[in-house]
C-alpha cells in the first residue's frame, strides 16, 4: 500500500476546487496559482497544474487572455466561465456535504474508541 | 571554457551549457512523448516551456548569463518528473495505443538509428530482445544469400520507427520512462550523445521553434531518403568488397595448403605454377612471372577487404604509407609481369610445321579411323571446334588436334601428321613442334589416333598444332568412328553432312568428292523412327537385344544402349575385322 499515491490521490481530487474557487476572487496566470497552491501544499511540483488547466479550460470551465508583462513573455490570465461559476457551486456543495460526511464519522469513530 | 548553444525556450533566448542543454531537451523529448497524443498535448507545452524560460530567467542575470546544469536541475525539480504531469481523467480520454505505450512501460520495437550500420534494424532488434546486434547482422546476412533477406531487412526498415527521443531510446531497451531512467541514460549515452545533440541543437538554432515550412519539410524528408538509400548502396557495396576479397583470398590460401576439388580434379597452386612453366623460358622469367603476379594481386586484395571492412564496420582510414607501399607492390608486380611477358611473347613469334607420313596398308581399300578411348577420353572428348586445356596429375592435356579427309593424288591413301607450332626462331619452332606426344597407332588399314596431346616436363607449351589429314585414294573407303566427333575438322563432302553426321558411316572417295555409302537419306531419318515407335520397340525396356536383318541392313537393336556408351561391336565375318556402328 502505497501510502503517498493515496495523499496525492487526495489533494488531486480537491485540486479543481481550489484552483475555481481561487479563480472566482480574481483573474490569475498560472504562476500565481501555482504559488497559492504551493502554500497551500496542495501540490508539490508545478508540472501537476498544466494540464488539469488545460483540461478545465477545453471543458469550458476557464477562460483566458493574454496579458503583457513587465518582466517576460506575455503572460496567460485564466477566468471563471459562467459555467465554471456553476461547477464551482456545485463542487462546493460536494465538498461541503463530503467534509460533514468525513467529520461525522471520524468523530463517530472517536467517540466508539472514547467510550 | 565550455561549449554554450542558444535556445528560444518559450519565445526566450538563452545561452545554455551543452551537458544542460542534453537534459533539458531529454526532459522535454520524454515530456513531448507524453502530451503528444494528448488533447491540447502542444497547448501543455506551450504553457510548460513559457514557465521554465521564466524560471530560468529568474536564475540568469548580468554577472551569469548562461544556464548551468544545475539550472536545469532545480527548474525540472520545480516541475516534476514526466510522470507527474500524468493526469488521470486527461489519460483516461486517450487512446488505447497511448495507455499502452505509457502507462504499462512495456518494450516498443524502434530502429536503433545510433548505432546503425544501415538502417538501425539490426541494432534496433537486438536492443529489443536484449541481445548483442552482431548476432542479428549475421542472421540477415546469411538470409540475404538466401534471397528473402534484403526485401525482409527494406520492409523492417520501413515499417520500423526510428528511436529518436530518449523516450523512444528508453522503450527500445524496455526501461520505464522515468526522469532517473532518463537521467541514467544521459550519462550513459555521454560524450556519444553530446555530439549528436550539438548537431541537433544546430537544427534548432537554424529552424528555430516556428518551424519549417511544409516544402522545406518535404524536400529535406526526400533528401533524407535519397541520402538513406545511398547510404544502403554504399554499405552493400562493401560487403561486395569484403565479400570478394576474402573469398579470393580464401581460395588462394585453401589452394596453397590443401587445394581444391573440382569437378573430381585437383587443383593447387602448384598446378597453377605448371602453367606458368609451361609459358615460362627457363627459371628465372618463370619465378619472376610468379612473384609478379602474387605482387600484382597483393596489394588489391588487401585494398579490397579492407576498404569492405571500413565501410562496413568504419574501421580507421589507412596511412598514406601503407597505400603507397601496396600501390608500389603492385607496380612492382605489374612491371615483372610486363617484362616476362615481353619475353614469352617474342618466344611466341615464329612458327614451323613438322609433318610426318604414314602408308595405309588398307585391305581392299578400307579403312576404319577411330580414336584411342582411355580415361581421360571422357574429359576430354567433345571439344571438336574448341580448344581445351586440362591438368590432371600435375600434367598438361590439350585437346589441339585436327583431322580432315581429302583426295590422294597418288593410287595409294595416306596419312599426314603436321604438327605446327611457336618459337623465337624457326629452328626454336620446329624443336617445339617435336615435343608433343599424341597417340597413333597404325595398323594394316585401322588408324587409331589421340584426342589429346601432352607436353614433357621440361619441354615448353609453344602453341602446337596437330593436324591429321587422310590423303584417300580415288575407289577407298574410310569408315569414321563415332568417337572421331572429336577430332573431325569440317570435312568436305558431297552430301554436305555436318561433322556429327559424318561419324558411324562409310566415306568412299569418288570423282565428286568424299561421298557416304550408307548414310539415309536426310529427311528419311524421322520416317525411320516413326517406323520403329511403331512396333513398340522402344516401350520394351526389358526385352532381350534384337537382331534383324533388313535388305542391306544388320540391325541390332538394344533399347539399353540409349542410355550407355556407344562402342563400336566388333563382328567376326570371313575372318575380315569389321568395325559396326548401329544407332537405334
Amino acid at each position: 500500500m502505497n501510502l503517498e499515491n493515496t495523499k496525492a490521490q487526495m489533494r488531486k481530487g480537491v485540486l479543481e476546487l481550489c484552483i475555481l474557487n481561487m479563480l472566482q476572487e480574481r483573474d490569475a496566470y498560472a504562476n500565481e496559482i501555482i504559488e497559492e497552491l504551493k502554500k497551500a501544499e496542495l501540490i508539490v511540483v508545478e508540472g501537476t497544474l498544466y494540464p488539469l488547466l488545460t483540461r478545465l479550460k477545453n471543458g469550458g470551465l476557464l477562460a483566458y487572455r493574454w496579458e503583457e508583462s513587465t518582466s517576460g513573455p506575455p503572460r496567460k490570465y485564466y477566468s471563471l466561465t459562467e459555467l465554471g461559476k456553476s461547477a464551482l457551486k456545485e463542487l462546493r456543495l460536494t465538498w461541503e456535504r463530503l467534509q460533514e460526511a468525513v467529520n461525522h464519522s471520524m468523530n463517530e469513530t472517536n467517540e466508539n474508541k472514547t467510550s | 571554457m565550455k561549449k554554450t548553444l542558444n535556445i528560444n525556450l518559450g519565445g526566450m533566448i538563452f545561452h545554455i551549457d551543452e551537458d544542460a542543454f542534453n537534459k533539458l531537451e531529454a526532459y522535454l523529448g520524454a515530456l513531448r512523448q507524453q502530451f503528444i497524443q494528448t488533447n491540447g498535448g502542444s497547448e501543455i507545452l506551450n504553457d510548460v516551456e513559457t514557465r521554465m524560460a521564466e524560471l530560468f530567467r529568474e536564475r540568469t542575470s548580468e554577472s551569469k548569463q548562461v544556464i548551468n546544469i544545475q539550472d536545469v536541475d532545480e527548474v525540472i525539480a520545480i516541475m516534476g518528473r514526466p510522470e507527474d504531469y500524468l493526469d488521470e481523467e486527461m489519460a483516461s480520454n486517450t487512446s488505447y495505443s497511448y495507455e499502452e505505450s505509457y502507462s504499462s512501460n512495456g518494450k516498443k520495437i524502434h530502429r536503433d538509428v545510433d548505432n546503425r550500420i544501415v538502417g538501425g534494424v539490426a541494432s534496433g532488434l537486438a536492443a529489443y530482445f536484449n541481445m548483442d546486434a552482431l548476432w542479428i547482422r549475421i542472421l540477415f546476412l546469411a538470409s540475404f544469400f538466401a534471397g528473402f533477406g534484403f526485401l525482409l531487412y527494406l520492409i523492417l526498415w520501413a515499417i520500423i520507427p526510428a528511436a529518436r527521443t530518449t523516450t523512444e531510446k528508453l522503450q527500445m531497451r524496455g526501461k520505464p520512462v522515468t526522469l532517473s531512467n532518463i537521467e541514467n541514460f544521459v550519462k550513459e549515452e555521454g560524450a556519444a550523445m553530446g555530439a549528436k545533440m550539438s548537431e541537433l541543437g544546430g537544427k534548432a538554432r537554424n529552424v528555430g521553434r516556428s518551424g519549417q515550412s511544409l516544402l522545406a519539410q518535404l524536400f529535406s524528408g526526400i533528401f533524407e531518403i535519397i541520402r538513406l538509400i545511398l547510404k544502403f548502396i554504399f554499405k552493400a557495396i562493401g560487403f561486395i568488397f569484403l565479400g570478394i576479397g576474402l573469398v579470393i583470398i580464401a581460395i588462394l590460401a585453401i589452394s596453397l595448403f590443401i587445394g581444391v576439388e573440382i569437378n573430381d580434379y585437383h587443383y593447387n597452386i602448384s598446378e597453377l605454377s605448371n602453367i606458368v612453366q609451361l609459358l615460362a623460358i627457363d627459371s628465372s622469367s618463370y619465378n619472376s612471372m610468379m612473384i609478379g603476379a602474387s605482387l600484382l594481386l597483393l596489394g588489391p586484395l588487401l585494398l579490397l577487404v579492407y576498404y569492405g571492412l571500413r565501410i562496413v564496420f568504419g574501421i580507421e582510414p589507412l596511412n598514406s604509407g601503407v597505400r603507397r607501399g601496396l600501390a608500389l607492390t603492385s607496380l612492382a608486380g605489374v612491371i615483372l609481369l610486363v617484362i616476362s611477358g615481353i619475353k614469352v611473347a617474342h618466344e611466341f613469334e615464329d612458327h614451323a610445321t613438322q609433318s610426318q607420313e604414314f602408308n595405309l596398308e588398307s585391305k581392299n581399300g578400307m579403312i576404319y579411323m577411330e580414336v584411342n578411348k582411355d580415361s581421360l577420353y571422357d574429359q576430354m572428348s567433345g571439344y571438336r571446334n574448341s580448344d581445351h586445356w586440362l591438368i590432371y596429375n600435375a600434367k598438361s592435356y590439350f585437346s589441339d588436334i585436327e583431322f580432315d579427309i581429302q583426295r590422294s593424288n597418288s593410287a595409294n591413301s595416306y596419312l599426314v601428321k603436321k604438327v605446327n607450332a611457336r618459337g623465337s626462331s624457326r629452328d626454336e619452332a620446329r624443336l617445339n613442334a617435336r615435343s608433343p606426344e599424341h597417340f597413333l597407332k597404325i595398323d594394316s588399314g585401322l588408324v587409331v589416333s589421340g584426342i589429346y596431346y601432352t607436353i614433357p616436363e621440361g619441354k615448353l607449351y609453344r602453341a602446337q598444332k596437330i593436324r591429321l589429314v587422310l590423303y584417300l585414294a580415288k575407289g577407298d573407303t574410310v569408315f569414321l568412328g563415332p568417337g572421331m566427333e572429336s577430332i573431325i575438322d569440317d570435312i568436305a563432302n558431297v552430301q554436305n553432312y555436318w561433322d556429327p553426321d559424318m561419324v558411324g558411316h562409310y566415306w568412299t572417295m569418288t570423282d565428286h568428292g568424299l561421298l557416304c555409302t550408307d548414310c539415309p537419306e536426310k529427311e528419311r531419318i524421322e520416317e525411320r523412327w516413326e517406323n520403329e515407335e511403331e512396333e513398340d520397340v522402344f516401350k520394351d525396356y526389358d526385352s532381350d537385344s534384337k537382331v534383324r536383318i533388313e535388305d542391306d541392313l544388320i540391325r541390332i537393336e538394344e533399347v539399353e544402349v540409349w542410355y550407355e556408351e556407344v562402342k563400336p561391336i566388333r563382328v567376326g565375318l570371313l575372318n575380315e575385322p569389321l568395325f559396326m556402328e548401329q544407332y537405334i
